[in-house]
């Protein structure tokens, strides 16, 4: 199961500054108390999300959100 | 008093003036008012539309007008759908200071058109991001037959109202397994239909591209019923299908011939419970299974399912996040936040991985027309536990209920869950599923093994 996976150690130090710097940017103010739990959940998110990214598709496929005019 | 078995009998009582509508809804009224106390599956009720409009029923039965196929039944809703002149709560606490609704959810009129009668508005997770109804501003909705385990969720009250016969009757929604995962675990019927084949204008959306809404109730009659009442084109809906309705009860006693069947293999054999096992197992032996099928990289697709779902959820609740995160509970809280910052290429590949993931099963549904797979990987969970043994490794409750539910609604099939007839045990479902748009063939199916009582509702003793 994907949530007894880690992500390299180098790249889980990383996501406590991605996680401060993006949640700026999206203007959500962080507490303290929050923090860390918000760390752990995008762990989890990153871990799950790298399968996803390893799988190669052909450029043909397109992405499948639906929109008619 | 207790309500007959299923919706289509009250109504039927209501046709021929054993019971009259008004009747039937006080007496719901009043059913709900004392044992909701301790069932917690409401969140509020609408006692004087629901009588107006059950008066309005029998005064026409007495002029002699035709009435619908569910005059007088009690039904209620997840509290995301509109009601009209209510706020929608979506199991919130900050949706309180929102407007109240302008008019009712399509859903809602569509059954109402039919007769049925709206009782009232039931317990959810937050904003619909969880199977487990546990909310920390409404309390947890027991599970009806061990209250000291989840009902699931996120339509954790629309399952348990109907486990509890609060109502026979209920509407809830599924984006991931929402409605499948508690109907499994409450041991009722509960259908997830084809993406876009209902409506879900006038309810609140949590992730758009995977949501869904879909009824919940005690017979397979009572789903089709439902079901049939609720389709149709709306403008008020983008993604509603255009396509014409495809009525379902008159086909309901096809059985079996005719459809080829297989059994979901590989992922959807992993982890699974001995409950859920054996539940499976009676409807493999019942059923003619052709061949076992094997679906590429579910697991990569159900984690693609997951950083959709984030994505869109996240952003969805952004502005609410930035002003007012202290009020989110603090079980979506942090998934919420943590969703909004998932990068936009992550989503896109999500995204394109579900247009692939939708060609190759597609490709099976050559081969069958039917797949049978488990619903959850276990029986009710207690409502404190967090972590779940799976094949000797910890692993987080909550998610993994979804496990073999996820991969289905990521396209967007057409999935039943049935309740399995065991004793001894605590319910746990059976999914249906179907290649899009047939949910007529998943209704056979299920109407079969109802006829052979492989499945009904779990007795509920209360």
């Amino acid at each position: 199961m994907s949530s007894s996976h880690s992500l390299p150690e180098p790249l889980a130090a990383d996501l406590q500054v991605y996680v401060k710097q993006s949640a700026a940017l999206l203007g959500l103010a962080l507490p303290d108390e929050v923090f860390p739990q918000v760390v752990e959940n995008f762990e989890r998110v990153a871990i799950m999300a790298q399968p996803v990214l390893d799988f190669e598709l052909p450029d043909t496929v397109e992405p499948a959100a639906i929109f008619e005019p | 008093m207790s309500l007959p078995a299923d919706a289509s009998a009250i109504a039927a009582a209501v046709h021929q003036g054993k019971t009259t509508a008004t009747a039937v809804i006080q007496d719901a009224l009043q059913d709900i008012a004392q044992r909701d106390r301790s069932l917690n599956c409401f969140t509020s009720t609408v006692a004087e539309r629901a009588l107006k409009r059950a008066q309005q029923i029998d005064q026409a039965r007495q002029a002699g007008q035709p009435l619908g196929p569910l005059a007088g039944v009690p039904f209620a809703v997840k509290n995301l759908f509109d009601i009209a002149g209510e706020v929608t709560l979506a199991g919130s606490k900050i949706n309180r200071d929102g407007p109240s609704a302008p008019q009712d959810a399509t859903a809602i009129v569509r059954l109402e058109q039919v007769g049925a009668i709206l009782v009232g508005a039931l317990n959810m997770d937050e904003y619909a991001y969880g199977f487990v109804t546990v909310n920390h501003h409404y309390g947890a909705t027991p599970n009806p037959h061990a209250p000291a385990r989840i009902a699931g969720g996120s339509s954790g009250g629309s399952a348990a109202a109907v486990a509890a016969n609060l109502v026979p009757l209920t509407l809830g929604s599924d984006t991931n397994g929402s409605i499948r995962v508690p109907a499994g675990l409450c041991g009722i019927y509960g259908l997830k239909p084809t993406y876009g084949r209902l409506s879900r204008a006038g309810v609140a959306l949590f992730s758009a591209s995977l949501d869904h809404v879909g009824p919940l109730a005690r017979s397979v009659r009572d789903i089709a019923v439902s079901f049939d009442a609720m389709q149709g084109a709306d403008t008020r809906d983008p993604v509603c299908t255009q396509r014409p309705p495809a009525a379902t009860l008159s086909s309901l006693e096809g059985g079996l011939d005719g459809l080829r069947i297989g059994l979901l293999a590989d992922y959807f054999e992993q982890g699974l419970q001995p409950e859920a096992a054996s539940a499976l197992d009676q409807i493999t032996t019942a059923l003619p299974i052709s061949q076992k099928v094997t679906l590429p990289e579910t697991s990569r697709a159900r984690a693609a399912a997951y950083l959709i779902t984030a994505s869109e959820g996240s952003q969805l609740h952004l502005r609410r996040l930035q002003t007012r995160l202290m009020e989110f509970d603090p079980a979506t809280r942090d998934r919420f936040v943590a969703g909004a910052l998932i990068p936009q290429s992550w989503y896109l590949q999500a995204q394109r991985l579900r247009r692939w993931f939708q060609a190759q099963v597609k490709a099976v549904f050559e081969q069958v027309d039917i797949l049978i797979a488990p619903t959850t990987p276990c029986i009710a969970p207690f409502i404190d536990q967090e972590t779940m043994m799976i094949e000797g490794q910890s692993v987080l409750m909550r998610p993994h209920l979804g496990l073999y539910t996820q991969p289905l609604s990521f396209i967007g099939l057409p999935v039943l869950s049935v309740p399995v007839t065991q004793s001894d045990t605590l319910p746990v479902g059976v999914q249906i599923i179907a290649a899009p748009y047939q949910e007529v063939q998943i209704l056979r199916v299920a109407r079969w093994l109802e006829r052979q009582n492989i499945v009904a509702p779990h007795p509920y003793t209360p």
